[in-house]
């Protein structure tokens, strides 16, 4: 991992900075509650940190926007809602079709009743750190229980879906894109909203919607990061159904931040949103350049 | 202590049938004056015509609307600011003690236990020591009122172990076994008898713990 130089840019020297952070907050409960993620899968361990590093980086973005300095203790519930998101995505995407099937609906009795089974030290782990976030903010919050369960249905909906794979290749091409699209953007739209509800007390509706927004731009970036691995494991994907993905994204990811720059007011937390999604969006364009070429695999860990 | 109440849960500890925190707000949600599509900035009001179809999924309820949400207002229905408190945010004291009788009745058992470990402790008998002392400096007027909250909380403790008590006899869950509670042998959301505290409630292979994740190990993408 380079060391932040003082020619590197902000966006970078902000990684640095909340890499050391995530690694101070997260490690000490891998060690306690996982510690095998630590000794014996350290692949999975640093993409945990950098997801997190990550995670920091937008919600520095997301509270400033909303209208709340970036204070230590908010950098600490970033870096776990990173941990959390590292581990909620594993257990959809890594165990196949029935355990990701039994996460959710274990998830959705967390949500109705409060009761978890963690059966696995990974499960106590995304307990532990679920229940830590869940102390730091009023999770009976209007805004934030919202958000919560509709990124829980847009899970459940994603999951559904590659289950449904025959009937859902049925519909006409232009729904099939139609709800790809909206599945992909209320993954990422409720996660980015349900980040900045534990962040900051209230999100001003006049920027929900941008938060929002930049939240989809990131899945799409994302979906094409992961476009071949996607491919591979039969997920199917906005971006890797449509014609010329890397055409696509640049359309959605040009119009998003020319949105984002006339509809959000100017200041910091504006320009690190706008300069992370750039950022993102050059570094996957890479990776899925280097996957494709078979320079690199899907598991490499990524900035 | 969170993985701690999950496990008494396991145990059969603690009444996994009765609700410990619920975050879901689906249905007030859906019932909210107002809807905000978060995809296009729009405020509307609940049942307005013009939510585009791909909105719906993503609506978030809304009670209350101020001087900025103005500026977001479907033009189609044109919302217009209520008095309306959110479900989640209205303030009524007797929710509170509400609140605070069910904590005790789903978890008085845990609590006392804890009570009397922490009792015996070295940091308990300190406390014991300090609270004697600050005891011994109130005048007779103050520890009349010390007297009274003391009095009043127990009085408390004791109205929710009756009520608890006469809910259990009321729905037969002293004796009777789960299937004889409602006569069909399920709980529609659990809320309201419990059985017996010590009773566990898990089966032998939901109680498992430490196995692993069962299923084909995928290669990781996120990162």
């Amino acid at each position: 991992m380079p060391a932040a130089t003082s020619t590197s840019s902000p966006i970078e020297r902000l990684y640095h900075r909340y890499r050391r952070g995530t690694v101070e907050t997260l490690h000490p409960l891998v060690l306690a509650h996982y510690p095998a993620l630590y000794r014996t899968h350290q692949d999975e361990y640093r993409k945990m940190m950098e997801l997190s590093a990550k995670m920091t980086v937008v919600g520095h973005a997301c509270a400033e926007i909303s209208g709340y300095a970036y204070d230590e203790r908010r950098q600490m519930i970033a870096h776990l809602f990173g941990g959390c998101c590292f581990l909620a995505d594993s257990f959809i995407d890594d165990f196949g079709m029935a355990a990701a099937e039994a996460y959710l609906g274990r998830l959705e009795r967390l949500l109705t009743d409060g009761w978890f089974d963690a059966r696995t030290p990974r499960e106590e782990l995304f307990y532990v750190i679920i229940a830590r976030l869940f102390a730091e903010r009023n999770v009976l919050n209007v805004d934030l229980r919202q958000a919560i369960l509709l990124l829980l249905r847009a899970q459940q909906r994603d999951v559904r879906l590659r289950g449904e794979l025959r009937s859902f290749r049925r519909t006409s091409r232009r729904r099939q894109l139609g709800l790809l699209r909206e599945i992909a953007r209320n993954r990422s739209g409720h996660a980015i909203l349900v980040l900045t509800g534990f962040l900051v007390p209230r999100i001003p509706s006049v920027v929900l919607r941008y938060i929002f927004l930049a939240g989809s731009i990131i899945m799409h970036i994302d979906d094409h990061g992961d476009h071949y691995s996607d491919l591979h494991y039969r997920r199917v994907t906005y971006m890797n159904q449509v014609s010329c993905p890397a055409k696509t994204l640049g359309r959605i990811v040009r119009s998003g931040i020319r949105e984002l720059l006339t509809g959000l007011p100017e200041g910091n937390g504006r320009n690190i949103l706008v300069e992370f999604l750039t950022k993102y969006y050059v570094t996957r364009l890479k990776k899925h350049r280097a996957v494709k070429a078979q320079r690199a695999v899907a598991w490499a860990v990524y900035e | 202590m969170a993985i701690a109440i999950q496990r008494s849960r396991v145990q059969g500890r603690l009444n996994g049938d009765q609700p410990l925190i619920r975050i879901d707000a689906q249905r007030e949600a859906a019932q909210a004056p107002f809807q905000f599509d978060p995809v296009r900035g729009r405020l509307h009001r609940r049942d307005c015509h013009a939510i585009p179809s791909d909105a719906r999924s993503a609506l978030f309820g809304r009670w209350t609307m101020d001087a900025h949400d103005v500026l977001l207002a479907c033009p189609f229905c044109r919302p217009v600011p209520q008095g309306t408190r959110p479900e989640g945010e209205r303030i009524e004291s007797v929710e509170f003690l509400y609140g605070v009788a069910s904590i005790l009745g789903q978890f008085g058992t845990l609590l006392r236990e804890r009570g009397k470990e922490f009792r015996n402790s070295d940091e308990g008998r300190q406390l014991e020591q300090q609270v004697d002392r600050f005891y011994a400096q109130l005048d007779a007027q103050q520890r009349h009122v010390v007297d009274l909250v003391l009095t009043s909380l127990d009085q408390l403790v004791t109205a929710v172990q009756e009520c608890d008590r006469h809910l259990q006899t009321a729905n037969g869950t002293g004796e009777g076994s789960q299937s004889d509670m409602n006569g069909k042998g399920a709980r529609s959301g659990g809320q309201t008898a419990k059985p017996p505290v010590s009773r566990p409630r898990r089966s032998s292979r939901q109680a498992k713990t430490g196995a692993q994740v069962n299923g084909r190990r995928q290669a990781r993408k996120r990162s």
